[in-house]
């Protein structure tokens, strides 16, 4: 059974290099598709996950229709309880929580996008290269991977973090350069089956350029593992992005994430427990949901391997 | 559980009443009163439980407080952080404290001032020990004084006068002189605020850093001893039976290290902790409201502020400063920030009414017309100002977000950056970039008003980025050089009001210390002073 | 077998030497300079001189990191930058235990729930049972362990008070009992997402076992369900789990900033947070080299454990690892 090794779940980091060859499918292929969407309408859970994600997305996207400046402080409306008005009722300072939650929603799903394609571009290039040329210069890649696996990745966040000035860019470039060797090590297991493949040493022989190789047959025809990886790789992204919120590390003011609205509400937490929920909740929700349609992906994308 | 906890409580206080009774009975309730010529100071007679048995005091009992963070060693030299100036308190006492209401003797029995103001003699009382029974003499304090001017530990803090040394003599056991190269008022207060350590314990270590002494001996001189330390966890603390001033009335003190203020509040509510600081509205109308819990407002002595940035090019110009202080409104971001005046009241001026010389002088008030005026005539509008705040401070985030808002009001953008303490005060004090504009700090000021110096005049490696005038810096050494209290407090009501009219720094607040207690516990408002306690003879359990 | 594990102890060594650089740098970059947290308003330039002297502060950074590295291999990772200068290695010893016996408890935890919850789904593969733990290993997976840590105080010392909220003992009381008590919650929270990975993995180890021949002929041979799950199936699916943990070394590593900040737990994390905030760099680069030596040791244990527990990898070994 085949795993991808930057799952949540993975089994473990050593994969059975004595299977053979993965089969897999061009990702554009319809049939990959509706392999999706049958695997998505089988899953109830998926289903709704998929749902609540949209629901999520669109409305942080939408966030600016809000009537609200999620800014904009209201003294006598402080603490209110949600109410028509106020979906999620306000914060100490009498903000709409709903706008704000949309807005922080924003910052944490920003984060968890752009982490993930930095962290999936680095790891893709890194994994061709070295799974493509293998020899020499995979070793040294390899050994530079396993160099930064073995780093207490989240203390390094922390300590970059608190020395670094605080910003969303350097937030999303901080999480992604940990976050690469997962889909490093996948890409160049792929890579390393599929240069041995017919179509690639067919194209070799033609006298295509090994850049065009790499990027018309290679990198396309794992794209559905690489979906895989992402989808999983902005879960991971957005909680460990509300993890460094709350421990003070995270993205400052004046813009607000899930995690910084979490670490606010935490001083209220006794009082107004609520202003807690609702950014938990919304963490929770989202990261189920990349998780699962992660799984599902991986299920529906991933060749059944016979026995 | 908690039910067969308090059983056992209330077990353990009716036994210690029985034994306290009985023993009261046997003997003749006499101890050293000990009360010192101090004056305004009504000294809780510690050894007199036999009043225990008409009504409410007990002997005994244990006070239970916490901390975010715990002390790195126990020698209080070393420990000159919140953490180590609350929970070494009881370990060590200061000679005297010097307060607007007098001065509070400790080790010491009386000082003196010379007329010429050079010299200070000071009297130890006599029956002074140390936790482990020697005597504290004048060999100690001369002991101290040299270990303190040796560069190598580090910890000369309090033994020079304006970048010269102090002289220390020994009159006899218990008498001792100091003599001050130049005149300064204030060196009286930093005198009496030494606390000292014993020579015999830590003589043999030539270098105290990183001794490991520091963090094993613990020998004090204060109505409580270390028990026992669990680092990152928690310091015991048990009274000291041969207390000079007679034991304490609390059988211990325990400072637990709970890092989270929503596990610190539970803590407080299961019983697990007897003193809460409350600092928003919610939690002082939850304990006000309470029968369980009484709630006292202590003055924290203490100038929140928002300073400006004279590196900036934006507000090095006074007209600037003037526009922004005229386009806040004060009130509005306590009630804000805070919640109320009651946890922040407003501050107007640049000292405390704790401070020794303190003048109610006009504040600023908001004048939205003139502001845009000088906005118009300065040319900044739509400028944007950053503004810097220390995220690690209760508050504060809350304050930069008013303020940004009621800049916005009037054309002006902020910008909000918050960083923990130390790249806080890296970038308020350390660096003078020019990189932001507006910076929300505090400071503590308690006592003499000269103690606050540091903050404001232009020679100190904290003034690089402060907005002054040399008119002020030199009312600030005038003030130092100066001995007549009428005349110190004609030049302090001047600097407060060149401060306002210079539009050097914006007053916030001068918070307001509130804890919620433990119903039993009393005498935590018998001096109004923080960090808490400063006597904690004066602290007691009733039933 | 030997080769290999002395092939990965010399991994060790540029690993560590890599690591090091990288945190110095970071931190000697980092704005600020750690002089000034004893930086007091009456001080001349001598005595900062002094003291910059003293606290090794001066020199180049390369002779900073240099000084520093020749002090580590003779065994000092020199003293805290706090005044009052305690040895970095006894101020990390000193805490160590309280982290190991947090982390061996959550380990042990998650063991104990995943186990059972894992064969369960797997017998009852795509059946409720199945689904509904299935649901919750992704609710594991997916929950900010902070936000659970709350949701637990609130729960259970704040409305049941049953237990207590921060903290590792309570003043005076050094029963187990007590211990136990203050362990329940922060364990259980640094177990959550080790017991959704786990209770996946028995799960599909399960359901592979399940369908191997030998389950087939026992079953055949009429041997009672349980019979089979506990003598075949969790015999062989259990080793690679503890394998697993191995693994999850650094996730405990690093959970443990978290929780024990939620805690009060006087642990690791605690110290690492407070040496970062006070740019105590003796102390950050002090443990980042303990992480990330315990980090590599779980690492190679479970990789040792999983080469000793499927012979049907060791051919495929090497070539994993090159």
């Amino acid at each position: 059974m085949e795993r991808a090794v930057n799952s949540p779940i993975a089994p473990g980091r050593f994969r059975r290099v004595s299977q053979p060859p993965v089969q897999t499918e061009v990702a554009y292929d319809r049939s990959a598709l509706s392999r999706v969407w049958a695997a998505l309408r089988a899953n109830r859970l998926a289903m709704v996950c998929l749902v609540l994600m949209i629901i999520i997305i669109a409305a942080s996207a939408l966030a600016f229709l809000s009537p609200y400046d999620p800014d904009q402080y209201d003294l006598m409306n402080k603490l209110a309880l949600p109410s028509l008005a106020h979906p999620f009722g306000t914060d100490d300072l009498g903000r709409d929580y709903f706008t704000r939650a949309l807005y922080g929603g924003r910052v944490s799903l920003t984060v968890g996008f752009f982490s993930m394609l930095v962290s999936v571009a680095l790891g893709t290039v890194v994994g061709t290269v070295s799974g493509y040329v293998g020899g020499a210069v995979d070793m040294l890649l390899m050994r530079f991977l396993d160099i930064v696996m073995s780093v207490p990745t989240f203390l390094l966040i922390i300590i970059i973090n608190a020395y670094v000035k605080p910003g969303l860019p350097t937030m999303i470039f901080i999480i992604a350069i940990f976050s690469w060797m997962g889909v490093a090590r996948i890409v160049r297991a792929e890579t390393m089956s599929l240069k041995e493949r017919d179509f690639v040493l067919a194209a070799k022989n033609l006298g295509t350029s090994h850049f065009v190789i790499i990027f018309r047959h290679i990198i396309p025809n794992m794209s559905s593992s690489i979906i895989v990886a992402a989808s999983l790789s902005i879960a991971r992204a957005i909680l460990t992005e509300s993890s460094l919120s709350f421990l003070g590390f995270g993205v400052r003011l004046p813009n607000a994430s899930w995690g910084s609205m979490l670490q606010n509400a935490q001083s209220q937490i006794l009082y107004n427990p609520l202003l807690a929920v609702f950014p938990g909740l919304l963490i929770l929700i989202t990261v189920l949901s990349f998780n699962v349609l992660g799984d599902v992906l991986r299920s529906a994308l991933e060749p059944r391997i016979i026995k | 559980m908690m039910n067969w906890k308090k059983r056992l409580l209330t077990l353990t206080l009716t036994l210690g009443l029985l034994a306290t009774a009985l023993a009261s009975c046997t003997q003749t309730a006499a101890g050293p009163s000990g009360s010192p010529s101090a004056s305004g100071t009504p000294e809780a007679s510690p050894s007199a439980p036999a009043e225990s048995a008409t009504g409410e005091k007990v002997d005994g009992g244990t006070l239970i407080m916490c901390e975010p963070t715990d002390i790195s060693s126990l020698n209080i030299l070393y420990e000159t952080g919140d953490e180590g100036m609350t929970m070494l308190k009881p370990v060590y006492d200061p000679l005297y404290i010097v307060s607007k209401d007098g001065v509070r003797y400790y080790l010491a029995e009386s000082h003196e001032v010379s007329e010429d103001g050079l010299t200070i003699t000071v009297k130890l009382r006599e029956n002074l020990k140390w936790h482990d029974g020697e005597p504290i003499t004048t060999e100690d304090v001369l002991w101290y004084f040299e270990m303190k001017s040796n560069p190598d530990n580090n910890a000369s803090s309090g033994t020079k006068v304006n970048g010269e040394p102090v002289q220390v003599a020994a009159v006899d056991e218990y008498t001792f002189t100091v003599t001050l190269p130049s005149v300064s008022a204030s060196y009286e207060a930093t005198l009496g605020s030494l606390k000292l350590l014993p020579k015999h314990v830590y003589e043999d270590t030539p270098v105290l850093v990183g001794a490991e002494i520091n963090s094993t001996s613990g020998v004090g001189s204060g109505p409580f001893k270390v028990k026992e330390w669990n680092k990152g966890e928690s310091l015991v603390l048990e009274r000291f039976e041969d207390y000079y001033r007679g034991p304490a009335s609390l059988e211990s003190v325990v400072f637990k290290i709970i890092p989270n203020a929503s596990t610190e509040e539970i803590s407080f509510q299961n019983g697990e902790l007897s003193v809460l600081r409350l600092t928003t509205q919610d939690m002082l109308d939850k304990y006000s409201n309470d029968p369980n819990y009484s709630v006292y407002t202590l003055t924290e002595g203490r100038i929140n502020y928002m300073g400006f940035n004279s590196n900036s090019p934006l507000t090095s110009d006074p007209k600037v400063r003037e526009a922004i202080c005229l386009a806040l409104n004060v009130d509005e971001i306590i009630a804000g920030a805070y919640g109320s005046t009651e946890l922040a009241p407003a501050a107007k001026t640049v000292f405390c009414p704790s401070n020794l010389y303190y003048s109610d002088v006009e504040g600023y008030s908001q004048d939205l017309d003139r502001a845009r005026e000088l906005i118009a005539e300065t040319g900044i509008e739509g400028k944007t100002f950053r503004l810097v705040y220390n995220s690690s401070r209760e508050n504060m985030e809350n304050c930069a977000l008013m303020i940004q808002q009621q800049l916005k009001a009037v054309g002006l953008n902020v910008e909000i950056q918050g960083y923990e303490t130390q790249g806080f005060f890296e970038v308020f004090f350390y660096t003078d970039a020019g990189d932001w504009e507006l910076g929300l700090n505090g400071y503590s000021t308690n006592g003499d008003n000269q103690g606050d110096e540091y903050m404001f005049s232009l020679e100190g490696f904290l003034s690089k980025n402060l907005c002054s005038t040399d008119e002020i810096a030199a009312l600030w050494n005038e003030g130092d050089a100066t001995t007549d209290p009428e005349e110190r407090a004609a030049i302090y009501k001047e600097i407060q009001e060149q401060i306002r009219d210079a539009y050097t720094m914006f007053p916030l607040t001068s918070p307001n210390f509130v804890v919620a207690t433990d119903k039993r516990l009393k005498g935590v408002d018998a001096i109004d002073m923080v960090p808490l306690f400063e006597d904690y003879l004066k602290l007691y359990m009733t039933n | 077998m030997a080769k290999h594990i002395a092939k990965r102890l010399l991994q060790l060594i540029p690993v560590l030497l890599l690591v090091s650089i990288f945190s110095f740098l970071i931190i000697h970059f980092a704005p600020g300079d750690p002089l000034n947290m004893y930086v007091r308003p009456d001080m001349t330039q001598e005595e900062m001189d002094t003291l910059r002297a003293n606290l090794g502060l001066d020199g180049t950074i390369v002779d900073q990191y240099l000084g520093w590295l020749n002090n580590v291999l003779h065994g000092n990772l020199g003293n805290s930058l706090t005044n009052s200068g305690q040895p970095v290695a006894d101020r990390i010893l000193e805490v160590l235990p309280n982290t190991i016996l947090l982390m061996g408890t959550s380990l042990v935890l998650s063991f104990v729930i995943s186990i059972p919850l894992g064969l369960i789904a797997g017998l009852k593969k795509n059946q409720w049972p199945d689904q509904v733990i299935s649901f919750f290993s992704y609710i594991g997976i997916s929950i900010p362990s902070f936000w659970f840590g709350l949701i637990l105080i609130i729960v259970f010392s704040l409305v049941l008070k049953v237990l207590p909220s921060s903290g590792i003992h309570t003043i005076g009381d050094d029963s187990l009992l007590d211990l136990i008590r203050h362990l329940i919650m922060p364990s259980l929270v640094l177990s959550v997402g080790n017991v959704a990975t786990f209770t996946r993995y028995i799960r599909s180890a399960t359901i592979s076992q399940l369908e191997e021949e030998y389950v087939l002929t026992a079953k055949a041979k009429g041997v009672s369900q349980r019979g089979i799950l506990f003598h075949h199936v969790l015999k062989n699916c259990l080793l690679p789990v503890i394998t697993l943990a191995g693994m999850r070394f650094s996730s405990l590593v690093t959970g443990s900033f978290i929780v024990e900040s939620v805690f009060g737990w006087p642990g690791m994390g605690t110290l690492g947070m407070s040496a970062i905030n006070n740019l105590n760099y003796p102390m950050i680069m002090g443990f980042t080299m303990l992480s990330c030596l315990l980090l590599i040791v779980g690492n190679l244990i479970a990789d040792l454990l999983y080469y000793v527990a499927d012979p049907r990898i060791r051919s495929g070994f090497q070539e994993v690892q090159g």
